[in-house]
Parts: structure tokens; sequence; C-alpha cells
């Protein structure tokens, strides 16, 4: 913690200073982009890099849209995980669902969400939602004793945002998981997050959380996005545990919203994203 | 698909917003309600209509202890009363408010003697140098006062319209009686094998001469039983006083369990000491209150007896007090050898008798504990006023029946002598205040201090310390000096900003050296702990607060051996905290609260652990008089450094902070049901489950260590106002 705020204080320095000196086309980091594209970073905290999808639609008001991702986690190429996501906002209702997998030697895991968002006040500059969201995660491990017995470990997670001034929201997101059977590859464990995404001019958005989830722990991360001009976005940040630097790009090229970006680990390497958006 | 996502979001709306609703619903009734007619015989006083914690401020950056918290709810009910007894600026009634500071009564009678008329209690509120608690107290006695006053009631509904105003000779009062249950189970065989239950009953009754509070308690396992040998009264712990102040005679008689405050801190006990708020840095340094009536069942720094307190001339005041009391000791096991070279213990033999760490009183050795060593006092305070100068003199003489080890003492006493000089001098844009104690013929404390006011936007305060564990003054409970030091010095720097929009910023540093207590390894500690807190009003509705803190301490410590030269360690300790809080009221009726705490801790060559804590709370006002708060918590701890401890809603009059050990979840739900028939009623429901064992740990009189996975707890509390 103490070295991650040290790190970032001296990151951040550097980053002013290059986005003040040099054209933006040299950031070089970026966060995870299912944060930024969030807009609230906790309702949809997810455990998982790609599994996310935004369930309060922030930022995506009075549209849907289709995603489908292929997630490559540090250039392990026996490790392969794609997804795709749906999203939908009614008014002031919103539904989205996902799925994922991931497969590795004689693992196979399959997450699944569902989430189902409402806002619930709305008054000049602020607004509150609350959203709920069902987690499902199928493993399966294949071994000799025990040939293609699959278990299912399910989740739930309850999240609010609340946007107090406009351009400035605050999230928190908390959830469980329940164990459906003493033999779940994953066990059981505690979601938890809160974050705060800041405005901070009408090119750059701040944001920052900390969540703790089931695999990896606490993790505190800060991000920021930078719109250079209105087709591209540039996202930049960096994470705690495990200590890692990203960068990520988005090419806004409407209805269709392509996205690349890597995350750099000081040890285990480079995990690369791709991702393509339809909206309608 | 449209009419299905339609459907399944509707079905969302009814389970999940049901809540939201119910606030309203809950307007509706009380809009109801309040066009019907209310008796005036069935008019009568609240006390906790408003609640401490809204006025006060009770938040989880102030770090109260129980015992604190029930002073501090006693002097809010004291308060309380008192404005409802009069209805000018009185500067008696404005040194009851809570917490306020010498400076601050300065400020308000400043006023008062400027306009040289009766003022109004709202103006006062706007007063330079008044800090957002006293006004939060001074707004509250202006819509009470104003009601006394007039004798009629100024708000069309709410709080006020339940108030009837207590005339001088009225007696007026609290009946509590609170039970607690606690069960602890292992989920893995579905057990429940740990059940306790715990009551306490609290009654208070004052008039405008008599104030009297008795508190009474059993904890898990303590019988209900009749023994005055033990001084088991049906009740194991009892507590109480009466005092007597008649407004005719400049005297003041506390009979019973009370405790001196004088000073700061350093040789009579006090509930606070020179402890840092991380909001409000200044108020390290305190002011007295005087005689405190002492009527809670937690807590050993108090005296027994009698206390009286004469105004000798207007700004002279002379105390006389006695007292007798039993404390909880247990033999030491310590046997000195022959090479023992530690004054006060006695070759081969036990070395005395020291304070039992634990209260209850459940096996035979706990009984056979309780109150087995007695001590008397004798003592005499004189304090006087300067114009601008308060100076205060006392002096005790306590002896004990059995030579007795108190607190990080080394050795045993039978009798000590102590006595301690205190001063306050104010000017208008600071205040000095600073304390010396003696105990026997060594200096055993001192504390100076001064608090700056540049403006009405800042305080700053200094406060150099130094503290002698060995030389403790056999009063004090040593609050704000590091219980693991012996010989310390201690330096506080802070500073804190308030805006005109109320936003605070405020940033305190300390640093303290001394010897460690530990004698294995003897060695010399330096420490730092800084902390900055910021608190955020962007719009009325919200506040946003930010907490950071670091602690560091470095150790060196030595071992030396007879076949080597002795070798010198350092050891690090730090500890890192962030915490950030978002509260936000949807309606008058609806509130949430945001929180998360995470930190990071290491000692030594130990790893790098963390803890990590988040919470989400919503208070629905469903009427006037019904209230429910739930709160649903995730933590998560590495190691014992990695706790947090976060305040839990609770009923009236009761706190807890349990810490984040392990990991798990929490959920609570506490209802408040306000003036059912005069009967306040209130019950919290709470279950804790950890997601791995949890161990408690076993004390040192070699109590069992329990295993357990959840933890359910059930408080009903019925209150009523008379």
């Amino acid at each position: 913690m103490n070295h991650f705020f040290y790190c970032a204080a001296i990151y951040y320095t550097l980053f002013w200073v290059t986005l003040l000196t040099a054209p933006p086309a040299v950031l070089a980091q970026s966060m995870p982009r299912e944060d930024l594209r969030s807009g609230l970073l906790a309702t949809t905290a997810d455990t998982n890099a790609s599994s996310s999808i935004n369930p309060a639609a922030t930022g995506y008001d009075g549209y849907s849209s289709v995603r489908l991702w292929v997630y490559d986690p540090y250039g392990i190429a026996e490790i392969r995980t794609q997804g795709a996501g749906f999203s939908r906002a009614t008014g002031s209702t919103g539904f989205g669902l996902s799925v994922q997998s991931v497969s590795y030697d004689r693992l196979a895991l399959v997450h699944g969400n569902v989430i189902l968002a409402r806002e619930i006040s709305r008054s000049e500059g602020s607004l509150v939602r609350i959203g709920l969201k069902l987690k499902l995660e199928y493993a399966r491990l294949s071994s000799h004793l025990s040939p293609r017995r699959g278990h299912v470990t399910a989740g739930i997670q309850f999240g609010i945002l609340i946007q107090i001034l406009p351009g400035i929201h605050v999230g928190s997101v908390l959830g469980n998981w329940i164990p459906t059977s003493s033999r779940s590859v994953s066990g059981t464990g505690f979601d938890a997050g809160m974050g705060i995404g800041i405005q901070l001019s009408r090119r750059t958005r701040l944001l920052s959380d900390i969540r703790r989830t089931k695999f990896f722990g606490t993790d505190v991360r800060v991000g920021m996005e930078f719109t250079p001009v209105h087709v591209l976005r540039i996202q930049t940040g960096m994470a705690t545990n495990p200590e890692r630097f990203t960068l990520g790009i988005t090419f806004a090229l409407r209805p269709v919203l392509l996205h690349f970006s890597v995350d750099r680990h000081n040890l285990l390497g480079t995990s690369r994203l791709a991702e393509m958006e339809l909206e309608f | 698909m449209e009419a299905r996502t339609t459907t399944i979001s509707d079905l969302l709306r009814l389970v999940i917003i049901t809540v939201m609703y119910v606030g309203q619903i809950g307007d509706t009734l009380a809009a109801q309600r309040s066009k019907e007619r209310v008796p005036e015989e069935s008019k009568h006083i609240n006390l906790e209509q408003v609640r401490i914690e809204s006025l006060v401020r009770v938040d989880d950056f102030e770090e109260l202890t129980e015992a604190e918290y029930e002073i501090i709810a006693a002097e809010h009910e004291v308060f309380i009363q008192a404005i409802l007894l009069r209805s000018v600026l009185d500067a008696r009634i404005i040194s009851l408010i809570p917490g306020i500071t010498d400076s601050e009564i300065n400020a308000l009678l400043g006023l008062s003697r400027r306009v040289r008329t009766k003022v109004d209690w709202r103006r006062l509120t706007d007063v330079i140098g008044v800090s957002a608690r006293t006004s939060a107290y001074l707004n509250f006695a202006s819509r009470y006062a104003k009601s006394a006053a007039t004798g009629s009631n100024p708000e069309a509904e709410g709080v006020a319209n339940k108030i009837r105003i207590h005339r001088a000779n009225q007696w007026a009062g609290r009946v509590i009686l609170r039970i607690e249950r606690n069960q602890k189970s292992s989920t893995a065989t579905q057990r429940a094998f740990v059940r306790s239950l715990r009551t306490t009953a609290k009654i208070s009754i004052r008039n405008a001469d008599f104030t009297s509070s008795i508190t009474a308690r059993n904890d898990p396992g303590e019988p209900f039983q009749w023994r005055p040998d033990l001084g088991w009264y049906g009740f194991d712990h009892v507590a109480g006083y009466v005092r007597w102040q008649p407004s005719l005679y400049p005297v003041e008689i506390t009979i019973g369990h009370y405790s001196l405050d004088y000073g700061q801190g350093v040789l009579w006990s006090r509930p606070f000491g020179q402890r840092r708020d991380a909001s409000a840095p200044h108020r390290s340094l305190r002011r007295s209150s005087g005689i405190r009536g002492h009527a809670s069942a937690s807590g050993n720094s108090f005296l027994t007896g009698m206390a009286a307190k004469i105004q000798v001339q207007r700004n002279t005041q002379f105390v006389l007090f006695l007292s007798q009391r039993n404390y909880d000791a247990r033999r030491l096991s310590l046997i000195c050898s022959a090479d023992c070279t530690e004054p006060g213990l006695l070759n081969g033999s036990t070395a005395g008798w020291q304070l039992s760490s634990s209260d209850i009183h459940v096996t035979d050795d706990q009984v056979a504990r309780k109150n087995s060593v007695r001590s008397r006092i004798v003592g005499a305070l004189f304090e006087q006023r300067f114009s601008t100068i308060l100076v205060g003199l006392s002096s005790a003489r306590t002896t004990f029946d059995k030579p007795f080890r108190w607190q990080q003492r080394s050795s045993t006493e039978r009798s000590v002598h102590s006595s301690n000089l205190f001063w306050v001098w104010t000017a208008d844009n600071i205040t000095v205040s600073g304390e010396v104690a003696v105990s026997n013929t060594n200096i055993s404390g001192a504390v100076l201090g001064a608090v700056i006011r540049p403006d009405k936007h800042m305080h700053g305060i200094v406060l150099l310390k130094y503290f002698d564990g060995q030389r403790i003054g056999l009063h004090a409970g040593a609050s704000g000096f590091s219980a693991s030091l012996e010989q310390q010095w201690g330096l506080v720097l802070g500073w804190r900003f308030v805006s005109r929009k109320g936003w605070k910023l405020s940033a305190s540093i300390e640093y303290h050296t001394g010897q460690d207590h530990d004698r294995s390894f003897p060695g010399k500690r330096h420490g730092v702990d800084a902390r900055v807190f910021a608190e955020i009003i962007p719009v009325r509705r919200a506040r946003f607060r930010i907490y950071l803190r670091q602690k560091r301490a470095l150790r060196m410590f030595s071992i030396s051996s007879s076949l080597a030269p002795s070798i010198n360690y350092p050891e690090i300790a730090s500890v890192e905290q962030f915490s950030a809080e978002l509260l936000y009221e949807l309606s008058p009726r609806f509130q949430m609260r945001l929180r998360t705490d995470a930190n990071a801790a290491m000692m030594g060559s130990s790893d790098l652990g963390t803890g990590f804590q988040i919470y989400q709370q919503f208070d629905v006002h469903v009427s006037s008089r019904f209230s429910i708060t739930f709160r649903a918590s995730v933590f998560e701890s590495d190691n014992s450094l990695n706790r947090i401890y976060v305040y839990e809603p609770d009923v009236s009059g009761k706190l807890i902070a349990p810490s984040t050990s392990g990991s798990g979840y929490n959920l609570l739900v506490l209802a408040r049901a306000i003036n059912v028939s005069g009967v306040q009623l209130e019950l919290k429901v709470s279950t804790r489950r950890y997601s791995d064992t949890y161990f408690d740990i076993p004390d040192p009189e070699g109590k069992k260590e329990i295993e357990y996975r959840s933890q359910h707890q059930v408080t009903f509390q019925i209150s009523r106002v008379f």
C-alpha cells in the first residue's frame, strides 16, 4: 500500500507533466477498460477482467449494446478466455447479461452475470441507482478419478451508485458467494468495492476504486481517461494487487466501438484484451 | 423481449425498492397524524428524539470507547435537561455543552457582555470561534429554549411536539432495561455451543437540585444473587451516584461513584486524556468538567465515597473528596528469586496484587478475585480564577490494604502521596493549558500545550507531554499515552481549517519516544503518527470524508549475554490506513452511508498484511416515531495489526466498535419505536459470519479458546422517560 502511494504520486506527476508538454499519443499506460466504460466503477466491479457489464447502464442512457471480447492473460497460450455481453437500457431501468469462459488444461470455468438496475432518485445534478447482480460460476475439473464432474457456485451482489454532482460519482458494491457444493473448485468468498469517478475537465476523467475479490484479495486502482478527439479515447492507470500498469485505446466509430488494452505485470508479463462493441 | 425485460424490471422494483417507498408511506402517515390534536397531557420530553450520534456527530473517526460514549451520553442528557429548565443565556448552561472548550465559552460570554441584554440562542450559533459541534448543540438549544420561554411549540410537528416543559422543582428521569443475547456457533456442525445473556438496568432521575443515576449489570454467566459480602446486590456490577446541587447554596455534594475531571488527565482520570481526534486535533487539550458522577458498569478509574465542592467566592472553589473502594485483583504469581532487584518485591514470596484484567465473575477464581483489594483516598483540591488565568492544585493520599501493583508499575505500593498543579490561560486568540503531576517526590507526568486561533476558520495546537509509567499517580487511566512505553516524551502538532461552506481539513502529527515496556528485550522506541482528515460537503445532502493515517515506529532493542557483546537490533513497524465515507440524504426520511477502510501493516520482518472493510448502511425514518437501520458489511484482515475498528449502530446509550478480525460479512438491523405510550423500544439483530473458523483469543487466566464460524446477537432495550 505504501509503495503504491509513492508510485501513484510519482506516476501522476509525470502523467500531468507529459499531458501538458507532449501530444496525447505518448501516453503509454491505461487501466482496464471495463472500469472506465462503467463510469461508476463499483456497481460494475467484477472479479474477472472482462466479464463485467454495466449494470446501471450509466453513461449509456438511452441506448443498448452488444459486446464480444477475447482476453489473453499474461501471454499464456494455454489459457483461452472469451466472452460476450448484452446490455439494454429502458428509461430508468437497466438490464445486463454476460458470459465468459476460461479454459486451461483440464480446468474449465464459465462465469455468468445477470444484472438488474434501477434508478431510484433523480434531481438536479444528482441521481441514485441501485443494482443487483446474480453471478453463477460453473467449474469443471477433469481428472482420472472424477472425469467430467462440474460444480456450480452462485453469488449475489448489491450495488449503489450516487451521482453527487454532475461528473462526480461514488459507488459501492457488496456481495457474497454462496456455496452450492462442498467440492466447489473456487470455494466461497466475499466481494466488495467502493470507488469514485470525477470528471476533471471536459476531456479528462479520474477514476479510483478499492475492491476485494474472491480470487485476488484487496486491490486499489487508479485510472484516467483522456479524449483528445471525439473518436479516440486513451486510458491509463495502475493497480496494486498485483501491481501493474495498464494502457487502453478506444476507437469510437459509432455505432461500432473497438477497444484494445494491455496490462503489464512485472513478473507475469503482459495481458491483452480486444473487444468489439455494437451500439443500437 | 422488451415486454419480458419490463416484467423483470417491475419485479425487481417490487422487491428492492419497497424499502425506499416505506419512507414515503411514513411521510404520508406522519402528515395525517400531525393533523390530529395531541392532548397536552401526553406531551413529554423524549431525550432520545435527537440521537446523540446526529447531534454530537459521534462518528467513526472519533475513536470513542464505550465508557467515553456513556459519559458523552450522560452530558448530553444533563445539557438537554438544563436548557429545558432555563431559557436565557447562562454561563452554567453553556459550560454544560458536551465537549465545549474554554475559548468557546469565552467567545459566547463575550458576545453576551457586548450585547448586555438577553441573547437569543439562535444568535449564538454564529459567534466566531464556536465549533460545529457546539453550534449543533446551540441550534438544538435555540429550538427547545424558545419553546420553554414561550410555553408554545415553535414547530408544527416533529420532535418539539413531544416536549413537556419541566419546572425547576419537577422530577424528570429515565429508566432503561437492556437485554443482550449473544450466540456463537459452528456452521459446520449446525450447532450453537456458546450462548450468553447480558442484562443491564439503568435509572436516572433529576430535578433542579438533585441528580442521580444508577446502573446495574450482569455479564454473561453471572447469576442474579444477593451476596452483600461480595458487593453482589442482585447484579454483579452496580455503580451509581447522587448529586445535590442546591441553587440557593454554593455547594455541590456527590455521594457514590464519581471521578475528578481536573487538569489534563495526568493525575486524575478523564475520559479522553490528550488523545487526538483526527477531525479536530486541537481538542487534545480539553477543558475540565469538575466532579463527574459515575454510573457505568465499565471502567475502573473512579472513586467511591463522597466529594464536596464549595464555591468559597465567585472565583474560588474548594473540593474535598474521600473514597473507599475495592478493586478486583489477582495475586501475582511472580516469585522473586534471590537476585531480584526490583523494589517492593519480597524474596521468595508473592510479589503482591495486581488489577485484574477481566471484570467478569463466573468461575470460582474470578469470584474470589472480586473486591480483593481495598483502597482509601483522602484528598483536597483548590481552584482559583484570576481574570483570564485559572490555577488549580490538588493533593491526595492513597492507601491499600495489601501490596498493590498499579497498571505499568513494576513495584507494589501500600501508600502513595500524589499531587498535581494545573492551569489554563485564555486570551482572545490563544489558550495555554498545562498540568504537572507528582507522585511521592517524583514527577510522574506533565502536559503543556497551546491552542491557537488566528481567525475564525482555523485552529492550531502545539502540545508537549511527558509521562512515566513507573511513577504513575495511581488514579489516571493514562489515556493519550502509549501503554507500551514507560518514561516517554511526546510532541503533537495539529491544524484544522473549516471553510465557510463547512468543509474541513485537518492534519496532525505526533512524535513520541520512550523506553519500551518489554523487559525481556529492553530498548528504546521512536514513533511518528500522522493523520490527515478532510470533510467535503459538495451539496447540502451529501458529506464526503477522507481519512489517511500513517504510523511508524522504530524500536532499538539489545540482546546481551555473558558469551558475546550486546547487539543492537532495529525493528520497524508501520501501519498505513485509508478511509473514505459518503453520507447521502436521499430524502429527510432516507439516508445512505457508504464507507470503506483499508490498511497495510508490517511489523519487523513479517510479511505485509492488509485489512479491508466496506459497508453500506440505510437509515429509514418510517415516521417520526419509527425508524429502521440496515447495515451490511464485508471485512477481511490478515492479522491483528490489520484489524479495523468500525462503530456499529446500536440501541441508544450503548456503543460498540467491533474489530474486523478474520474475514467475513456482517448484517444488522436496528429498529426503534419512539414514544409508544411514552416508552421507547429498540431491537437490534446482527449476524456475523466468518469465511474461516474464528477463534476467541484465550485470556491469560486460562479461559479456553472458542472456535466458531458465526456469531448472532440480539439486543432488546426498553426505556421510559418520565
